[in-house]
């Protein structure tokens, strides 16, 4: 029409929530089919959209929920009564429903989706043409008079409108308007809420914020203090700041019942998929979350009911041999708990096959047979969480490829909060999400770096670690330049703070020497541990996040800012990213070729591992997995050729790139990558010092790549139990080998980074 | 010339609006019969309200009733907006007190003619 244009963005804002409602409120009627207040609602919000687009001359939307207001108008006078055919056709006018708003949404028309058929078994049904004309019959019978007597007995209003009043089963009733305007509150509340664009309520949420931090600084002054007028209206600013900052993260907070609602839904048609049966349940719909940490969270529990439904719980004949009600049961539960809220999602299913999670950690080299062995039952449920576990034995279009458990794991960790499962086999498991408030205010611990002070988020802490007394700089060690530090048993590897910022330069070595105290907060970070060592450890304070200019976001190294009581501004270290940087922890990038190369070579996690030992680049000890070995070659000076500006020699009638290894390793430290050509040679000048060359040919792709080595020292077995952390990317472990802390080399992705530098070559190149 | 528009969709409200202060009416909104009395006890009066029929809480019929029963409004005008198969509460409506009714979907030129006939006219 055009004369409502502007209308049509809250025409569909109300029809979507009026859809939302209905969905939910399908599935109460389904165990309530003659609930009067359910189907009250139920009435006006479809009632409400055929009303409205009369106005706005959205034609086929109008008739088809024109036929459904028909509909419910007799169920609601209980003349006709739901069953599972009207409660289907009622979803596909709601699914309907919302196709067109979305066309409206994208077109501002209706498209030229027929729905025809839909409108007139609506009508039929409502004329009790179908299925239901048994139902509409059989209400007053003993069987069922309880429901529409029930629902009819007492009404909260009256019911207009009732073609055939005279009949229904109390129809007094429904002539007589109720005394009492017994008010359901939610109406009016709901009305008296107001719609505010959310970037309204940031920018709000920052000013609060502000004035926290201002409020802080004006705490610090002593002059207040010494004026009483002054020190009492003080006091009362603190106060009501307080209180502002609460009511307005409020703001925020959204009901986590609002994100449910679809779930109702989705239970039913994911059970009626599977051939099972299921009901939802849900407790502390009320509980309230910050709205972006809601939306967050809306997937991974997506995933976990679907995981409920089709994996968690029997179908309906094995439940009734063990002695459970046919109908399994989800249930959702939220509730705070010490400055928390926890969302717990059950089902009362089979539990968790523990020994079949056994076995397959097992088998795909999740966890070697020792550290098995020493699993509890509960670790053992948590092992599903591990990257590349999936449990269900068949895939199934409903849970998706199992990437799932640890997808869900990382995003709710990522929004600082935790993920743990609890199984009990043949009553059924939990899996609990513990979630932050809001991610406005987070805590976070101070650190001390010379001079300066950054804030760590706590979430990420693992713990703290403070070498004692006069051997603390002997518990220091280096594998190839890099830091490490005994941690029970553990390798870890460490990262200066002062190095890694720039604020102080000199070596670790000096570093270590010069100090006299240093503290190591660990990090777990995409799995691995690392320590950062700082100089001091000072408090852990409630923190504003300020988000950074993007000058300074692109440093990578900070992801935001806060200001401290004192009106000093602190940074907020991003702590992956650190770990990323200093190249203690491989990146996303070289996991993934670790992972592909599980997959072809799985005899590769065993508990055991054949190492060849050689002598590297500077006269460190490394690594290398004898399974990824092709053969061992020696090749004279003589031999080496120069192809498109890479030596090649030629071997087997095929062309071999030569690679120093040197140059694949990625190197840490600044001083190192200026430093001095020993760590530097060139492949010429390796040959040139020895005459010959020690290769180590490996498989790349569908050729061959020959690896420069110093010297082969050894091949050892060695325990898988016995490996550290990697140092870098490149490597796999660290173990200690004949004394000596030894590199254990991850060959997939040191060749992939050989690639990438162009260092190997492509095959045609190489024939050219 | 004031009105009051007493409706649960906010959608409808905001047509009715459009409609009633293009036509010179100051208007303002209530989303059920509740906050209508509520409105109505806060600010005296108003010269015509707009009543939805099917409203959760007070609906229009108990809005109606409510109204008429007090001499404070004894000149408010009252119409039910209503919509095409609700027959039998046009009936009620009237009963309860409506001065005049007007069914859903309308256009402005009908919603005009019908305040004319009630001797309303916006400047």
């Amino acid at each position: 029409m055009g004369e409502f244009d502007e209308i049509i963005g809250e025409f569909l804002a109300e029809s979507h929530e009026g859809l939302e409602q209905i969905a939910a409120d399908l599935v109460i009627l389904e165990k309530a089919p003659g609930d009067k207040e359910v189907l009250d609602r139920i009435f006006r919000a479809v009632h409400t959209i055929k009303g409205t687009c009369g106005f706005l001359e959205f034609k086929k939307l109008e008739s088809l929920t024109h036929a459904g207001e028909t509909l419910l108008n007799k169920m609601r006078d209980g003349s006709i009564v739901a069953n599972e055919t009207i409660t289907n056709a009622l979803l596909s006018l709601s699914d309907a429903a919302r196709e067109f708003l979305e066309e409206i949404a994208a077109s501002g028309t209706e498209g030229d989706g027929d729905y025809s058929a839909l409108t007139v078994r609506l009508e039929q049904l409502a004329s009790g043409d179908l299925q239901p004309t048994d139902a509409a019959q059989a209400s007053p019978s003993p069987a069922l008079a309880a429901t529409p007597a029930g629902a009819t007995a007492g009404p909260s209003s009256p019911a207009p409108s009732a073609p055939k009043a005279v009949q229904s089963p109390a129809p007094a009733a429904a002539k007589k308007p109720p005394k009492k305007k017994k008010e359901s509150k939610d109406g009016a509340i709901s009305e008296r809420t107001i719609r505010v664009d959310v970037r309204v309520l940031d920018k709000v949420m920052n000013l609060v914020g502000e004035l926290v931090l201002v409020r802080n600084r004006l705490l610090q002054f002593d002059v207040f203090h010494k004026d009483r007028n002054l020190a009492g209206t003080l006091a009362q600013l603190n106060l009501i700041t307080t209180e502002l900052q609460e009511s307005v993260t409020r703001t925020r907070m959204r009901p986590i019942g609002t994100m449910w609602r679809s779930y109702g839904r989705l239970v039913r048609d994911l059970s009626s998929a599977v051939g099972k049966k299921a009901r939802i349940e849900m407790e502390g719909a009320d509980t309230e979350l910050d709205r972006n940490i809601l939306q967050a969270i809306k997937d991974p529990i997506t995933h976990l009911i679907r995981n409920a439904v089709d994996h968690g719980v029997e179908s309906a004949a094995v439940r009734e041999a063990s002695g459970k009600p046919p109908v399994a049961l989800v249930r959702l539960r939220a509730f705070h708990e010490g400055g928390q809220v926890n969302i717990d999602i059950s089902d009362d299913g089979a539990g968790l096959n523990l020994q079949m999670v056994r076995d397959k950690a097992l088998n795909k080299g999740l966890v070697s047979p020792d550290e098995l062995k020493e699993m509890d039952d509960g670790q053992v449920a948590n092992l599903i969480f591990t990257p590349g576990f999936s449990t269900a034995a068949s895939v199934t279009s409903i849970s998706g490829r199992g990437v799932g458990m640890d997808v869900v794991k990382t995003n709710v960790e990522e929004l600082g909060g935790s993920v743990e499962l609890i199984t009990r086999e043949g009553v059924g498991t939990t899996t609990r999400l513990k979630m932050p408030l809001t991610l406005a205010i987070i805590p976070a611990l101070f650190v001390q770096s010379k001079e300066t002070l950054f804030a760590v988020p706590q979430s990420s802490v693992v713990e703290l670690v403070r070498p004692r007394g006069s051997g603390q700089r002997e518990s220091v060690e280096f594998i190839h330049g890099t830091p490490v530090y005994r941690l029970r048993g553990q390798i870890l590897p460490l990262v200066f703070l002062c190095r890694e910022l720039g604020l102080d330069s000199r070596k670790p070595e000096v570093l270590l020497n010069t100090e006299t105290d240093f503290t190591i907060v660990v990090f777990r970070a995409e799995g691995q541990q690392f320590g950062l060592v700082v100089d001091h450890i000072l408090n852990t304070r409630e923190i504003v996040v300020k988000s950074l200019d993007n000058l300074l976001k692109s440093l990578g190294v900070y992801a935001g800012a806060t200001i401290r009581g004192d009106g000093e501004v602190s940074l907020i270290l991003d702590v992956v990213h650190l770990a990323n940087r200093s190249g203690v922890i491989a990146g996303a990038g070289s996991s993934l070729i670790g992972k592909g190369a599980n997959k072809t070579r799985p005899a590769e996690k065993r508990e055991t591992e054949e190492i060849l030992v050689v002598q590297g680049p500077g006269g460190s000890q490394m690594g290398i997995p004898v399974v990824g070995i092709e053969r061992l070659e020696e090749f004279r000076l003589t031999q080496i050729e120069e192809a498109g500006g890479r030596k090649v020699v030629q071997y087997r009638g095929d062309v071999l790139p030569l690679v120093p290894l040197e140059r694949l390793l990625p190197e840490r430290r600044k001083e190192e990558r200026e430093s001095p050509p020993e760590s530097t040679l060139g492949l010429a000048d390796v040959a040139n010092l020895r005459k010959t060359l020690q290769v180590v040919i490996c498989e790349f792709g569908s050729h061959e790549v020959g690896l420069v080595m110093e010297h082969v020292l050894d091949i050892v077995r060695i325990d898988r139990s016995g490996l550290g952390s990697p140092t870098r990317a490149g490597t796999l472990a660290t173990a200690v080998i004949g004394e000596r802390i030894t590199e254990i080399l991850d060959l997939d992705n040191l060749l992939f980074l050989a690639g990438e530098q162009g260092l190997v070559l492509p095959e045609g190149a190489a024939q050219a | 010339m004031h009105v009051l528009v007493i409706d649960d969709s906010r959608t409808t409200r905001s047509i009715l609006r459009r409609m009633m202060s293009d036509m010179g009416f100051g208007v303002d909104e209530a989303a059920s019969g509740n906050e209508a009395i509520e409105w109505l006890t806060e600010h005296g009066s108003t010269d015509i309200a707009l009543v939805d029929l099917d409203m959760p809480g007070m609906d229009g019929v108990q809005f109606l009733k409510t109204v008429r029963a007090n001499p404070e409004f004894k000149d408010m005008r009252l119409m039910m907006v209503t919509t095409a198969n609700a027959l039998e509460s046009i009936a009620r409506a009237l009963d309860a007190g409506a001065d005049e009714y007007l069914m859903k979907p309308f256009t402005k030129d009908s919603l005009r003619d019908k305040l004319r006939l009630m001797g309303l006219q916006a400047s």
